[in-house]
């Protein structure tokens, strides 16, 4: 199985939805974060024929115009995680912050004191999370900034490599917090936010958007992500808009039931063929 | 109010939706857009007035920017960034225009516009970030943008149109085929090139990217839905012409109610077996598009319709019933042609234009050609006939057509038989009058150049001939000649091949060295299957030619089945008779018989010995000859 199909627990919460004890591998490349791009990372070596397991029909869409094949479009492990969930949401209270992060290749530069001011003043006087990625989170300076800000700092854990070193529970961990509070706000639109949208919280975008290492052309960097969804790029994004771009983005409406799920991910015996 | 970021380095107003690294102008290197000639006039009627605001969306109505009138407000829209920043070029030769870049489904313009093109379906026109739509859907979308006193020019492709019929589905590049490129060296184009080749490997489908994406249609549009979205649009249908011989390669258009069907029918033949020389085709064209015309049915099965509609506070602009053009030509020999329903023609430009020996007068295109029937079809039916002397004498009559005074002499190399029509009348008339070879070509390098030229299309098109199957071009063309009166021999086709060679250097059409270019040429008349690269035009035709060879097998193999019992029968009577003639050797009375006789035999066989030894030497054989004929 390809390493990030297991990043964040995404394989773990997938198995606990088709009802499985055990994760076993899956057959094919597991989209394990929400993109402008084709669903996986920059320079990605796919091996041909096997299935790209991807959140929405754009994502599927953008990748055929880059030459890619072999897409099945079955929601995010996200949607699926809402969909194990019994009870409602409680209400929540206070902010919860998901700066833009970098991971273990690309750090991202810009200043989290200014970030941290804004966020307050924008924010008022509530009670304030600060999720860090767990490599910013490790370092003493950067959880300084905002414990000295009054946030209280938080990381969902590591999403691992190699199969090494990943919290199974990252996304209960994120859920647990989401629904500990009223709104989610970032600097720039990602997987954290939309969650929240989908859980039902308040957005909101705003802030220094910050600068990844040696980011990538072809992402088009943060001003694509404004072009194509402009209402999302506000301090309160209005929730039928964030409810709706959160459904299309994640895929909520075209989430598979438990067999059929099975079959895509070819933990059946006979792995079914992707629509294209 | 429109949303949108400037691109710093071109001024394009960004929109979303963009495509930062696709462009449809050059996919992969080559060119996306191809001739528009055919659509300049016709655009330039309806953009005449400086107050005018235009819209030109899509790749294809940007690249007309140049033909519109430069005091004109123009605004285009266009979803790849790198087409933007070449398009945005054009500004500094404008008073006004406004480059957006994203999907048209986020163009929200705040006034609308005198004339609204667009010559591309959502395909073209929306992107992977863009909701599902069909092609009726955007043009309910783009018509809305229409002015009160506007106009609405917008082509759409037809799903069952000859296109759809033609086309030979081809596979898609694999990803060991881009390995192969890498390992050879080769570019994309020159792979997908070499793999069409080889095995009918397609185009660039990334571009298909819609395809099974929700909201998104499977096909195109029929007629009659399209009639039905006319209807429902705020324009009123002025004028609907059928797109020939392809929507992304426009080089006719026929209006639906064109007087003059036997020129468009002719026409059509000509562009849609030019097109398909280049490529596979389920069913050879040459064929199909007459029957099409002559069916009635050139509207509902062209490959894609011209619309144009207007509100109806707009003027009336009169258009023509026919306007066809040149076929990937380059631009300097290219013109387009408009004919008006009473007759009358207009020729885009005027003069000639003359490189070397070759010209091209301009001026010949103002009189309508004579209709008449193909006299390539009328020569393919005489092979398909398989009637030798209805060969012969079609064959010849061209000939001496060919090298009388009623063709000019630097016409002569141009009236090969797709370009000339026979008249009710009886006569033979060029299409195209405008081409001429100022050189001197010698009558009969003529007639062998024509007849070669027929003979590579024919056999490239696997029409049925009386020959054997494997003809070669060259083996073809000297039947034909020799037919027609003349005795070729192999010079004769190297000066043709050398004539080809130049012929294409002047048009711009040969990139590599004359010597390469002349081997090439020559070789290509060597064997049908180098006649041409690619593989056979005409599928239909080429599996009716192997059910023929199959048929002529299996009667074969019968003959050899019957000759083989026939043999077998000889062989058991050979049998039979030697055991008799065993038998009867072995018989008692065979031997009293032999036992009696032998004294005779033995006086009979020394005076034979002893008269043969009188006859003198000379005469042996005459005397043997005559004792065979008389003693027995």
């Amino acid at each position: 199985m390809h390493h990030a199909n297991a990043f964040y627990g995404h394989a773990a919460v997938l198995a606990r939805y088709c009802g499985l004890d055990d994760v076993p591998p899956i057959h094919g490349y597991l989209q394990h974060g929400w993109n402008l791009h084709h669903g996986f990372a920059v320079g990605h070596d796919f091996i041909p024929g096997v299935p790209k397991l991807v959140w929405s029909e754009a994502v599927r869409r953008r990748g055929w115009a880059m030459g890619l094949r072999d897409y099945c479009v079955i929601g995010s492990p996200w949607a699926y995680l809402l969909a194990q969930q019994a009870d409602s949401p409680p209400e929540g209270v206070g902010t919860i912050v998901y700066p833009f992060h970098g991971w273990e290749g690309q750090q991202i530069v810009g200043d989290h004191a200014a970030y941290a001011d804004e966020i307050r003043a924008v924010e008022g006087d509530v009670p304030l999370t600060m999720c860090l990625y767990w490599n910013d989170f490790e370092d003493p300076h950067i959880r300084k900034v905002y414990d000295d800000k009054g946030f209280r700092v938080i990381s969902h854990g590591r999403r691992g490599h190699g199969n090494v070193g990943g919290d199974t529970d990252f996304l209960d961990r994120q859920l647990a917090e989401l629904q500990r509070h009223r709104r989610v706000v970032s600097n720039r639109l990602g997987s954290a936010l939309l969650y929240g949208a989908a859980l039902g919280r308040e957005i909101g975008v705003y802030g220094d958007p910050m600068v990844l290492e040696n980011d990538h052309a072809v992402l088009g960097g943060m001003a694509r992500q404004q072009r194509l969804f402009p209402q999302l790029h506000q301090e309160v994004v209005p929730p039928e808009v964030a409810k709706r771009t959160a459904r299309v983005e994640l895929g909520t409406d075209v989430l598979l039931p438990p067999e059929r799920l099975r079959e895509m991910l070819g933990w059946q015996v006979t792995p079914v063929p992707c629509r294209t | 109010m429109q949303n949108y970021q400037l691109d710093p380095s071109s001024g394009t107003r960004l929109i979303g939706g963009d495509m930062l690294l696709w462009s449809d102008a050059h996919p992969d290197g080559a060119d996306g857009i191809g001739n528009l000639g055919v659509l300049t006039g016709l655009i330039g009627r309806f953009a005449r007035d400086r107050r005018a605001r235009v819209l030109l969306l899509g790749p294809r109505a940007s690249r007309l920017v140049g033909s519109i009138d430069p005091d004109v407000d123009v605004e285009l829209v266009v979803r790849s960034l790198p087409d933007a920043r070449e398009l945005a070029s054009e500004a500094q030769l404008r008073r006004s225009m406004v480059l957006w870049c994203g999907g048209v489904d986020r163009f929200a313009p705040t006034s609308q516009f005198d004339l609204v093109i667009a010559l591309d379906g959502p395909d073209r026109l929306l992107t992977p970030d863009s909701p599902g739509a069909h092609d009726l859907d955007m043009l309910q979308l783009i018509s809305e943008w229409v002015a009160p006193a506007g106009t609405l020019v917008a082509q759409v492709h037809n799903g069952l149109g000859l296109a759809s019929v033609l086309d030979l589905p081809l596979q898609e590049l694999r990803p060991e085929d881009r390995d192969l490129a890498q390992d050879a060296g080769l570019t994309r184009q020159q792979l997908r090139e070499k793999l069409r080749d080889e095995r009918h490997v397609g185009e660039n489908t990334n571009d298909r990217w819609w395809q099974g994406a929700d909201g998104f249609a499977d096909r195109r549009p029929y007629r009659a839905e399209l009639a039905g979205a006319l209807d429902r649009l705020p324009v009123q249908l002025e004028t609907l012409y059928g797109v020939y011989p392809e929507s992304d390669h426009p080089a006719l258009l026929v209006r639906a109610d064109n007087p003059h069907q036997e020129l468009a029918r002719a026409v059509a033949t000509r562009l849609q077996s030019d097109l398909s020389s280049t490529r596979a085709a389920l069913i050879d064209p040459q064929a199909m598009v007459p029957q099409i015309f002559d069916a009635g049915l050139q509207i509902d099965l062209a490959p894609g319709w011209l619309v144009v509609a207007r509100r109806d506070d707009a003027p009336q602009v009169p258009t023509p019933a026919l306007v066809w053009g040149d076929l990937e030509l380059d631009p300097q020999w290219a013109t387009t042609v408009e004919v008006a329903v009473d007759g009358s023609l207009t020729a885009s430009r005027g003069g000639e234009m003359l490189e070397g020996r070759l010209q091209r007068d301009f001026g010949r295109l103002r009189v309508l050609p004579e209709a008449g029937e193909s006299l390539e079809g009328q020569l393919r039916d005489a092979l398909a006939s398989a009637d030798l002397t209805r060969i012969r004498r079609s064959v010849r009559r061209y000939a001496e057509w060919l090298t009388s005074d009623e063709i000019r002499d630097g016409q002569r190399v141009f009236a090969t038989p797709e370009n000339v029509v026979a008249t009710p009348d009886g006569h033979f008339r060029l299409l195209d009058e405008s081409w001429e070879w100022l050189g001197t070509l010698e009558s009969r390098t003529v007639v062998i150049r024509n007849l070669r030229h027929f003979a590579k299309r024919v056999l490239r098109a696997r029409v049925r001939h009386p020959w054997r199957a494997e003809i070669s071009p060259d083996q073809l063309t000297e039947t034909l000649a020799v037919m027609s009166g003349l005795e070729p021999d192999p010079h004769d086709l190297v000066v043709v091949a050398e004539w080809e060679v130049d012929l294409a250097a002047l048009l711009g059409a040969a990139e590599a060295d004359r010597e390469a270019r002349l081997t090439d040429e020559i070789s290509s008349g060597a064997s049908q299957f180098t006649a041409t690269g690619g593989p056979a035009r005409g599928y239909r035709e080429t599996v009716q030619q192997l059910t023929r060879m199959s048929n002529s097998l299996e009667v074969r193999q019968g003959q050899i089945d019957w000759l083989e019992a026939a043999l077998r029968m000889r062989e058991r009577r050979l049998e039979e008779t030697e055991r008799t003639l065993g038998r009867v050797r072995e018989s008692a009375s065979f031997k009293i018989g032999r036992t009696m006789t032998a004294p005779g035999r033995r006086v009979l066989r020394s005076s034979q010995r002893a008269s043969l030894r009188l006859v003198p030497p000379e005469l042996l054989g005459k005397l043997e000859n005559f004792a065979r004929r008389n003693l027995k």
